[in-house]
């Protein structure tokens, strides 16, 4: 299997085809979705109808770039022209958009190959299910495991090297929450990097697009087509995109990191293997030059409070409507997250963007003094599917949504594998719009670990 | 926050315009409980007054 960096140098050299690449993905797809059910569509013919273009250019010599006959595919709250978006729900079962969401478009301008639609917890919120249309997808690890979620299609199928990159979203957790538990890399970027027109929103204020892929490296070329400044999104940043691949090469050396620990071993332990494999890693970090030092945070308990009373009470606004009308065509897990979102008061929302901003403020005073930041993306290996409560999240906090509240760049990288032989996962988390510094160093992790030489067998 | 009780729950989804089965309704109290004590933390220790919930005009470079 390829990594995105490798089939692109094979594309541009004329020595792999996109379309026996995209035939060969197709395969696989056909093959493994009964078993992970990763994909809840897939579209074979616009697939291989666009990597015969890019197998024309390639021979033409007139290649877009890196990601020129790439196969990947879309997170199903993605909106695709033509082609059906249901967000895993019986709500949406027959919506087809007339219009790609603008990242789409920006990732096709690119020259990738859409497989089709990948599972989601329904609309990114609620999940596992297993009273929707379609079943939740399943960790290649291990199928008896959980992917996390929302964006558990993406996890499910980069993992299992159905696809090189896909599509997530991120509301409190959900492209690095499956990141860690399928093994893979996926980055949060910072709030307003990438538009999210036509994506079917969850929590307006919340909400960011971004990739998932194998490596570091390959986020990079996947996050150069999806960022930049789109009109009609109102959180979308009118500012300069760097080039993300060439900075890869700044690495780590002369970076001051600061560790959450209170985090991961206080406000919500990790396990002991999640612990030793973060601890070996910050090893790793400081040989690539960097500076290790402690930092404190607000409690991880005030940043969970706060991003789930804003999550919920803007969830069930997106969709008060259909709470109000047609309730019994949601899964359950959704329907009763969205009704505890109608029993808050404009107090309580009110309250927590407050709240949020408070946290805002003494989160930027103390890390004045680093670079990036570092702490859990997951607790430890991926639990079994059946097994995950329904409220695990109001139960203990989670790592990732501070930095949905802040806004800030977020990624999470394999750490290694535990005991049962599942990954472990860490975050690197930067300044605003230091999405590039967060990618470099997560690429220097890549390069000076071994973790990327292991894949499912499945 | 304390907890709901029966007929509170039952009188906050109506005024939200929410009709959920008995069943579903005593779930969702069981996970109020869980958020109610987020109500109390997002409001204690007390928020700083500069902290409002300010209009911004532009998203992007400062």
């Amino acid at each position: 299997m390829h990594t995105i960096a490798e089939a692109a140098a094979l594309i541009a050299a004329k020595k792999l085809s996109p379309v026996e690449l995209v035939q060969s993905s197709l395969a696989r797809a056909a093959a493994l979705n009964d078993k992970i059910h990763a994909f809840i569509r897939i579209t074979p013919e616009p697939a291989l109808e666009a990597a015969r273009a890019a197998e024309a250019r390639a021979m033409a010599g007139s290649l877009r770039g890196p990601l020129d006959g790439i196969p990947i595919a879309h997170k199903d709250i993605y909106c695709t022209a033509g082609i059906a978006t249901t967000a895993h729900s019986a709500q949406l079962i027959d919506h087809v958009p007339t219009e790609d969401a603008t990242t789409v478009r920006m990732l096709a301008q690119a020259g990738v190959v859409s497989l089709g639609k990948l599972a989601t917890h329904e609309f990114a919120f609620g999940g596992p299910s297993f009273d929707l249309p379609w079943p939740p997808a399943r960790n290649p690890w291990d199928t008896t495991r959980f992917t996390s979620g929302s964006s558990s299609g993406t996890g499910a199928a980069v993992a299992a090297g159905i696809i090189m990159g896909g599509t997530g979203s991120d509301t409190g957790g959900s492209i690095r929450g499956p990141a860690a538990l399928c093994g893979i890399a996926g980055i949060k970027p910072t709030y307003g990097l990438c538009p999210r027109t036509g994506i079917l929103p969850l929590a307006q204020t919340l909400d960011h697009a971004g990739p998932m892929a194998w490596t570091v490296e390959d986020l990079s070329f996947l996050l150069q087509a999806m960022a930049g400044h789109d009109p009609a999104d109102p959180a979308s940043a009118s500012r300069a995109v760097p080039d993300f691949h060439a900075s890869l090469a700044q690495g780590v050396r002369g970076k001051r990191i600061g560790v959450i620990r209170h985090f991961h071993e206080r406000d919500n332990p990790v396990t002991a293997t999640t612990l030793r494999a973060m601890e070996q890693a910050l090893a790793v970090l400081r040989d690539e030059g960097a500076t290790v030092l402690d930092v404190t945070l607000p409690p991880l308990a005030e940043f969970n409070a706060s991003g789930w009373v804003i999550l919920v009470a803007e969830a069930y606004a997106v969709h008060e409507h259909w709470m109000r009308s047609t309730p019994e065509k949601y899964g359950e897990f959704l329907r009763h997250r969205l009704a505890l979102g109608g029993l808050l008061s404009g107090a309580d929302y009110l309250q927590a963007q407050r709240r949020r901003r408070d946290l805002i403020a003494r989160t930027e005073a103390a890390t004045a003094g680093v670079d990036l930041l570092i702490t859990a993306a997951a607790v430890g290996e991926a639990p079994v599917i059946e097994a995950v409560p329904k409220w695990a999240s109001l139960m203990a906090p989670n790592f990732t949504i501070p930095f949905n509240l802040t806004g800030w760049p977020a990624l999470s990288v394999c750490t290694g594998f535990g005991e049962g032989g599942l990954p472990l996962s860490m975050q690197i988390v930067g300044k605003p719009f230091d999405d590039a510094g967060v990618l470099a160093a997560g690429h220097a992790f890549e390069r000076a670990t071994g973790f990327r030489a292991t894949r499912p067998a499945i | 926050m304390p907890p709901l009780t029966e007929a509170e729950l039952a009188a906050r989804l109506a005024t939200a315009g929410i009709t959920l089965p008995q069943a579903e309704q005593d779930d969702l109290r069981a996970a109020y409980a869980l958020l109610a004590p987020m109500l109390d933390m997002i409001r204690q220790p007390l928020i700083p007054p500069a902290a409002e919930p300010a209009i911004t005009f532009a998203a992007g470079e400062r």
